[in-house]
C-alpha cells in the first residue's frame, strides 16, 4: 500500500494549502462581503517576491521574510486601504469587478516582469524524500503539512481564545451585530485583510515548489480556493474541511483521471453543491423566503 | 427634435460611419474592424448577463470558443454556416441555462465561480481532446461563407458580413430591451422584492438573460472561426473572459452603447498604440479599477456627465444677461 | 358564501417569541377589512406570512378554499392578490409608466408573447387610467425615483391595481400622504370596491382614514386577535378604546 500513503501525504499537503487560501477568502467575505476574485493571484504573487529578493542576493530565509512582509503591506494593507475601502462604497458589484481586474493586473504584471516561463522555487526542507516502508514521502510535503496545520491551529486558537480574535470572529459572523456590541468593526476588518495576506503568502511558499513559479498559477489555485471555500459553506471550519477534501480528490484525480476530467472536478463539485447543498457542507441552512 | 428621433438619427449616422470607415484603409484594418464587430457581439451578450440582470459570468470565452469550434467542425465537413449559427446558438443557450439554473438556486453569488470552472474545463477539452478538436494544433481551413452569391473571402467583404451580424444583434437586443422582458430585467435588478410582489419570476428572467448572453457569445464565436479561418485553444482562456467582462464595465454596464465603446477600447485602440502592446491589457485592467473607484458608470456614464455639463453651460450662457 | 381568504391558526415565531400567535380570520368577497393594532402588534408580519414574504411557522392560509400557505409572493400575485408597501417599493430607475406596466405585464399573455408582442404589453391605456385615477397626471415619463414621497406612495398603491386584482392588501396607505391627498385616495378606493367588487385589507394606524371606509375590523395586540367583526360590533365592544395608534 505504498501508493496509498503517498497519495495521502500529497493530498494532505495540497489540501492544507487550499485550506489556508480558503480560510483567508472566507474571512474577507464574512468581515466585509468582499469577494476576492484575485485570491489565486494573491497566492501566486508572494513566491515571485521571494524569488526577486533571492535574485538580488538575499539568502532564502531572509527572502521569505521579505515576501511575507511585502504581502502584508501590499495584499493586506494597501489592498484594503486603496481598493476595497474606496470601491465598496459603490456597492458589491463594482468591488467584485475591481478584484477581477486586480487579478489580471497582478497576472499580467508578473508576466511582464518575470517573463512567461515557469521558474523553479526552492522547497522548504530540500528535495530529499523520507522512505517509510516502500513509500517515498517528499520531506517538503511533510513540512508543508506540519507548517500549514500549525498555522491553521494557531489561527483557530487566536480566534477562539484571545479577546482580539473573538472580536474578529464576532465581526465575521455578523458585522451589524458586532457594531452594536461596540466592536470596532473597521479595525477588525483590517486585521482580517492582514490575516488573509499572511495566509496567502504562506500558501504561496508552500505550494510553489510543487507547481513551479508561473504567472498563471493563480488561475487553478484561485479556482480550487473558491471551490474549497464555497463547498465548505463559507465558514472557517468549512474552509478547512473543504480545502483538505479537495486536496485529496484532486490528487486522486491526478492519479487516475485524464487531465481533462481532472479539470472538470471544480465544475462538478460546484454544481453538485449548488443543487444538493446550496448552503455548503458545513453551512447552516438558509431561510427559504425572507 | 425629440430625444427618440435624435437617437434613431444618431444610430443611422453611426451605421453609415461604420460602412464608410474601412474604405480606403488597408486590408489589415478590415481584419481589426471585423474583430471589433464580433468582440462587440460577445460583449453585448455579456452586457445582458452582467449589465441587465447583474450576474457576473467568467466564462464568456468558453461560449465564444464553443461557437468557434462548432463552426470549424461543421463547415470543414461541408455544412453551411447557417447550421453552425443554429447549433452554436442552441448549444450555448442550453449550456448557459444549465450553468445558471444551479447557480441561481443558492442565495450566494455562485454564477461567477460556476462559469469560471466551466471555462477552465472547456479550455481543457479544446486543448486535450485531440480526436474532436485537433488539440493544440486546432482545426484549419475553415471556409468563409457566400451570401446571396457574394463571397466574403476578401477582408472587406467579411467585415461587411460581421457588420451585418452586429446590426442584426443590436436590433434584436434593442427590441428585447423595449419588450416586457427588458422591463422585467430592469425591474428585477432595481427591486427584486417588488418584482416578485407583482408576479415577475425573477429567477426565470435572470436565467433567460444568462442564457441569451451565452448564446450571443456563441454567435461571436461563429464569426471568429470564419474570420481567422482556423481555431486553436489559446484565445479562449480565462483572460478572454475577463477582458470581455472588463469591456462591458469600461463601456458602461447596462448601457446599449457600452459594449461598442468597451470593445473599441480593447480591440481598435491598441492597434494605434503598438509600442505599448505588451502592457496594454495591464493598463486596461488598471483603468477599470480606477473607473470602479471614481466613475463606476463607465465611459457612457462619463459621457452623460459631460453632456449634462455642456447643457448646463449652454443654458447658463443663454440665460446670462447681455 | 365561501370566504375569499381564510386564515387558520397562523403562527410565526422568531426564536421563542411568537410575533403572530394563532391568528384566524376570514374575508368575504367585496369586504373591506381594517387591521388595527399598536406598533409591534404583528400586523405587518401577519401579512408578510400570508403574502409569501415570510414562511409561517404553523397554520394555514386558503384562497378560494384552496391552500396557499407559504406560497411565493409571485404566485400569490398570479392568483390575483396584490399588495402595497408601508414604505413605497418602486423600480426607482424606471419611469412611472414603466413601473405601472411592469406591475401588470406578468398577468398578460404567455412568456413568449411578452417578447414578441407589443412593448407595452397592451397596458398603456390601463397605465394612463391609473395615472389619472391616482392623481399622477403629467408624471408618466418621470423617473419614479425622482417623485416626491407622497407621489411615490400613490404610485406604489396604483401598481397594485394594474393586474386587476381581486384582493388588495394595503399596508398603511395613508402614511407619507399629506392631508389633501388622503380624502381623494379614500374616495378612489371606495370607488374601486364599489365598481369592481375588489376586496381590500387595509393595515392602518390612522383610524380617521379607516373610519368611514372599512366594513369589518380586526384588532391585533401582541400577535393575537383581540377583536374581529363588523365595524359596529367591534366599536361597541370597546376593544379599540385603549389603542394608542
Amino acid at each position: 500500500m505504498p501508493e496509498v500513503l503517498q497519495l495521502l501525504v500529497a493530498g494532505l499537503a495540497t489540501g492544507a494549502v487550499y485550506a489556508l487560501a480558503a480560510i483567508g477568502f472566507t474571512l474577507l467575505w464574512q468581515t466585509s462581503q468582499t469577494i476576492n476574485f484575485a485570491q489565486g493571484e494573491f497566492v501566486m504573487l508572494p513566491a515571485f517576491i521571494v524569488l526577486l529578493a533571492m535574485n538580488i542576493g538575499l539568502p532564502f530565509p531572509a527572502a521569505i521574510l521579505i515576501g511575507v512582509a511585502a504581502s502584508l503591506l501590499v495584499l493586506g494593507f494597501l489592498f484594503k486601504q486603496t481598493v476595497v475601502d474606496r470601491i465598496s462604497r459603490h456597492g458589491a458589484l463594482p468591488l467584485a469587478i475591481a478584484t477581477i481586474a486586480l487579478g489580471l493586473v497582478i497576472k499580467e504584471g508578473v508576466k511582464d516582469v518575470a517573463g512567461p516561463a515557469a521558474l523553479p522555487f526552492p522547497p522548504l526542507g530540500g528535495t530529499s524524500s523520507l522512505a517509510i516502508g516502500a513509500a517515498l514521502l517528499p520531506v517538503h510535503s511533510l513540512i508543508a503539512i506540519v507548517v500549514a496545520v500549525a498555522a491553521i491551529a494557531g489561527l483557530q486558537a487566536f480566534l477562539d481564545r484571545t479577546p482580539l480574535g473573538r472580536s474578529i470572529q464576532a465581526t465575521a459572523q455578523n458585522p451589524a451585530v458586532a457594531r452594536v456590541l461596540g466592536i470596532p468593526v473597521d479595525r477588525m476588518t483590517r486585521y482580517a485583510f492582514l490575516i488573509n495576506a499572511a495566509l496567502t503568502a504562506l500558501a504561496s511558499i508552500l505550494v510553489t515548489p510543487v507547481y513551479l513559479a508561473s504567472f498563471s498559477n493563480g488561475e487553478w489555485l484561485g479556482l480550487c480556493t473558491f471551490v474549497a471555500a464555497l463547498a465548505g459553506g463559507l465558514n472557517l471550519r468549512g474552509a478547512i474541511v473543504g480545502g483538505l477534501a479537495l486536496g485529496f480528490i484532486d490528487n486522486l484525480a491526478a492519479a487516475f483521471l485524464s487531465a481533462t476530467w481532472r479539470g472538470a472536478l471544480p465544475l462538478v463539485i460546484l454544481i453538485a453543491v449548488a443543487l444538493f447543498r446550496p448552503q455548503g457542507l458545513l453551512g447552516r441552512s438558509e431561510e427559504p423566503a425572507a | 427634435m425629440n430625444p427618440a428621433t435624435l437617437r434613431y438619427a444618431a444610430a443611422g449616422i453611426g451605421a453609415l460611419v461604420l460602412i464608410a470607415l474601412p474604405l480606403g484603409l488597408p486590408d489589415y484594418s478590415h481584419y481589426v474592424l471585423s474583430l471589433w464587430a464580433l468582440t462587440t457581439i460577445a460583449a453585448i451578450g455579456l452586457n445582458l448577463t452582467f449589465g441587465y440582470v447583474g450576474q457576473i459570468s467568467l466564462g464568456q470565452a468558453a461560449f465564444v470558443g464553443i461557437g468557434a469550434y462548432v463552426t470549424a467542425l461543421l463547415t470543414t465537413r461541408g455544412w453551411p454556416l447557417l447550421a453552425a449559427y443554429v447549433l452554436a446558438f442552441a448549444a450555448c443557450f442550453a449550456l448557459g441555462s444549465g450553468l445558471g439554473y444551479p447557480a441561481l438556486r443558492a442565495r450566494r453569488p455562485l454564477l461567477p465561480f460556476i462559469t469560471l470552472a466551466f471555462g477552465t474545463f472547456v479550455f481543457l477539452v479544446f486543448r486535450n481532446e485531440d480526436w474532436l478538436t485537433g488539440g493544440i494544433y486546432g482545426i484549419n481551413r475553415v471556409p468563409r461563407p457566400s451570401l446571396f452569391g457574394l463571397s466574403t473571402a476578401a477582408p472587406l467583404g467579411f467585415y461587411y458580413f460581421c457588420l451585418f451580424n452586429l446590426v442584426v444583434v443590436t436590433a434584436a437586443v434593442w427590441w428585447l430591451r423595449r419588450s416586457p422582458w427588458g422591463r422585467a430585467f430592469a425591474a428585477l435588478r432595481a427591486n427584486p422584492l417588488r418584482a416578485e410582489a407583482v408576479g415577475i419570476d425573477t429567477r426565470l428572467y435572470t436565467l433567460i438573460a444568462i442564457a441569451l448572453g451565452a448564446a450571443l457569445g456563441g454567435v461571436a464565436g461563429v464569426l471568429y472561426a470564419a474570420l481567422l479561418q482556423y481555431v486553436d485553444p489559446t484565445p479562449f482562456s480565462l483572460t478572454m473572459s475577463v477582458s470581455l467582462l472588463l469591456m462591458v464595465v469600461m463601456g458602461g454596464s447596462g448601457r446599449s452603447l457600452g459594449p461598442f465603446l468597451g470593445a473599441a477600447a480593447a480591440v481598435v485602440l491598441p492597434e494605434g498604440l503598438r509600442f505599448a502592446q505588451n502592457y496594454y491589457l495591464l493598463g486596461y485592467a488598471l483603468a477599470v479599477i480606477l473607473l470602479m473607484a471614481f466613475w463606476p458608470a463607465g465611459l457612457m456614464g462619463l459621457f452623460d456627465r459631460l453632456l449634462t455639463m455642456v447643457m448646463k453651460l449652454s443654458a447658463a450662457s443663454a440665460k446670462a444677461p447681455p | 358564501m365561501t370566504a375569499l381568504l381564510s386564515v387558520n391558526n397562523l403562527t410565526r415565531r422568531f426564536g421563542r417569541r411568537a410575533a403572530v400567535d394563532a391568528v384566524s380570520f376570514e374575508i368575504a368577497p367585496g369586504e373591506i377589512l381594517g387591521v388595527v393594532g399598536p406598533g409591534g402588534s404583528g400586523k405587518s408580519i401577519l401579512f408578510d406570512c400570508i403574502l409569501g414574504r415570510l414562511a409561517p411557522s404553523a397554520g394555514e392560509v386558503r384562497l378560494d378554499g384552496r391552500p396557499v400557505t407559504g406560497m411565493r409572493a409571485r404566485d400569490m400575485s398570479r392568483l390575483g392578490v396584490a399588495r402595497t408597501f408601508q414604505r413605497a417599493q418602486l423600480f426607482p430607475q424606471l419611469t412611472v409608466r414603466d413601473n405601472l406596466i411592469a406591475a401588470g405585464q406578468e398577468r398578460r399573455g404567455s412568456l413568449w408573447s411578452r417578447l414578441v408582442g407589443p412593448p407595452d404589453a397592451g397596458l398603456a391605456d390601463t397605465a394612463a387610467e391609473m395615472i389619472a385615477f391616482f392623481r399622477l397626471d403629467g408624471l408618466a415619463v418621470q423617473t419614479a425615483g425622482n417623485l416626491s414621497e407622497g407621489q411615490q406612495k400613490l404610485l406604489d398603491i396604483a401598481m397594485a391595481f394594474m393586474a386587476r386584482p381581486r384582493l388588495v392588501v394595503l399596508d398603511e396607505p395613508a402614511t407619507d400622504l399629506d392631508e389633501t391627498v388622503r380624502e381623494p385616495l379614500r374616495e378612489r378606493l371606495r370607488a374601486i370596491n364599489a365598481q369592481a367588487g375588489t376586496t381590500f385589507v387595509i393595515i392602518e394606524r390612522n383610524l380617521d382614514f379607516m373610519a368611514s371606509l372599512v366594513t369589518h375590523l380586526l384588532v391585533l395586540a401582541e400577535g393575537r386577535v383581540v377583536a374581529l367583526g363588523d365595524v359596529q360590533s367591534v366599536l361597541a365592544s370597546g376593544m379599540l378604546a385603549s389603542d394608542d395608534g
